[in-house]
């Protein structure tokens, strides 16, 4: 069984749609985690994030989720704010504008990659939040397994943030190009994160769901 | 880098998809459900659902078929017409609508922006702006303009009110040129140009497409996000992935169509 993690918010209907689409049903197939015990005996756990860090942060905390999480030996996929908070930190407090002169300090999150989420430094030109298609561009420095995504490279996938994952680490499997670059998909032992939304990133999108839900 | 969108637009009425031509006369196309999926498997990039008759007649969008193209879209969805609140809002986005779009209702009551912003983020907001040229070549905004009956000028400057939406909370602009709109004669590249200078917001470009070239000539001379379009892809003039491909040529960022 697929344990949805959907403490946060509650829009995960879209992600449910495209687990339809791929044939999987509730209950039959997937169910929602809302308890550090309920994680146990999942195959594969999918978190997903709606709202800012700070608020995704503090729901988990709240459910107990937390610590679960971050001793799952299961495939874990984290989408947007979901992989969002698989960094050490998120600069990401509040809510979702005219926020930023609010912050003082960052929200914990949890630590399986290293290094702070950060409001991306776009060029001027640029407009926030990034929003639409982009392509995907292989980091040659990944040092793990790349074989089940290596068909993605170049492929274009679907974003909408205004936050980022830091540049250069280890774990980055796929950048893209937005001024700057973004890490798009990161990855160390069981742990994914996307931050673009497979669920809407049509059949490539897909493709990439059916490749998580069969790692193992 | 970020691709260009290419956005088919479905103008729906009573449940049905329809076109008018410069808002004025309505024809019924097909079905929701069928040109949705149609529209997704050809190539686009995300699809606007513009119910025309809700904001004049005062009706608000039906979320029932917004949960269906819901269930069966793997792409992003905007949903425009009589949203006139949050609550509205709300139960468009509770939906899956990615987005909704609002114009008149956003005219009188601009805070609304703000409002549904601050609940879903405003990548969700979408500010519809219909700009007639007059005479002196000043571009005005209109409203209602769903129906003949309804369609007023209003006393706002489209460039004006196009420099106020940023910091209103909006996430994103679709200009629409009424002058051009209907008669495949190309987008309003000057009108576009002038509203990219002043935001930074995505631009969608609306109104005037009637051929390959229109699009090339877009993406070519303004820097603008997406363009939008209904019937010269309702009517097979241009085809979607032929289209992604001559702007492939043509070095621009683009998806291509998946296969």
């Amino acid at each position: 069984m697929i344990a949805l993690i959907d403490v946060v918010g509650s829009n995960v209907g879209s992600l449910e749609h495209a687990l339809f689409r791929l044939g999987y049903h509730k209950d039959r197939d997937y169910y929602f985690a809302r308890s550090g015990e309920s994680l146990t005996g999942a195959s594969h756990v999918i978190l997903v994030g709606v709202g800012s860090a700070h608020q995704a942060m503090r729901a988990l905390n709240n459910h107990g989720l937390t610590e679960a999480i971050t001793k799952l030996t299961v495939p874990v996929l984290g989408i947007c704010v979901g992989m969002q908070i698989m960094y050490e930190f998120s600069w990401e407090t509040k809510g979702l504008q005219g926020a930023e002169s609010l912050e003082h300090s960052p929200v914990s999150c949890l630590a399986i990659f290293p290094g702070s989420v950060k409001k991306l430094a776009v060029p001027n030109h640029l407009s926030l939040p990034h929003s639409g298609w982009n392509q995907l561009e292989q980091n040659h420095h990944f040092q793990g397994n790349i074989r089940p995504f290596k068909q993605f490279d170049s492929t274009y996938v679907y974003f909408v943030h205004s936050y980022g994952a830091p540049v250069g680490g280890n774990e980055v499997i796929f950048y893209v190009d937005y001024g700057v670059k973004i890490p798009a998909l990161v990855c160390c032992r069981n742990f994914y994160g996307t931050q673009f939304h497979p669920e809407k990133s049509a059949q490539i999108g897909s493709q990439m769901l059916q490749e998580f839900l069969k790692l193992c | 880098m970020l691709a260009k969108r290419i956005i088919p637009c479905l103008d729906v009425r009573d449940g049905v998809v329809v076109k008018g031509i410069g808002f004025k006369q309505h024809r019924v196309i097909g079905d929701i459900l069928t040109l949705a999926e149609y529209y997704s498997a050809a190539g686009a990039d995300e699809l606007v659902f513009y119910d025309i008759t809700a904001s004049a007649e005062n009706r608000t969008v039906s979320t029932q078929w917004v949960e269906k193209v819901a269930a069966k879209l793997s792409i992003p969805f905007c949903v425009a017409g009589g949203i006139r609140d949050v609550k509205s809002a709300q139960n468009i986005l509770r939906s899956g609508a990615d987005k909704v779009s609002i114009n008149t209702p956003a005219l009188h009551n601009p805070d609304l922006i703000g409002k549904i912003a601050d609940l879903f983020g405003r990548q969700c907001v979408v500010v519809g702006v219909d700009s007639m040229r007059d005479d002196h070549g000043q571009y005005w905004v209109w409203q209602a303009t769903g129906s003949e009956k309804t369609a007023s000028q209003t006393r706002r400057k489209t460039l004006q009110w196009i420099s106020e939406l940023e910091s209103l909370g909006a996430g994103e602009i679709v200009l629409n040129c009424m002058n051009s709109d209907g008669q495949k004669t190309g987008y309003d590249i000057a009108q576009l140009t002038a509203a990219r200078a002043i935001s930074r917001l995505p631009l969608i470009a609306s109104g005037g497409a009637g051929s390959y070239e229109d699009f090339i000539q877009l993406f070519s001379q303004v820097n603008v996000d997406g363009a939008l379009a209904a019937s010269v892809f309702h009517q097979k003039t241009c085809q979607i992935a032929q289209l992604k491909e001559m702007l492939i040529a043509k070095n621009i960022a683009i998806r291509p169509v998946d296969h």
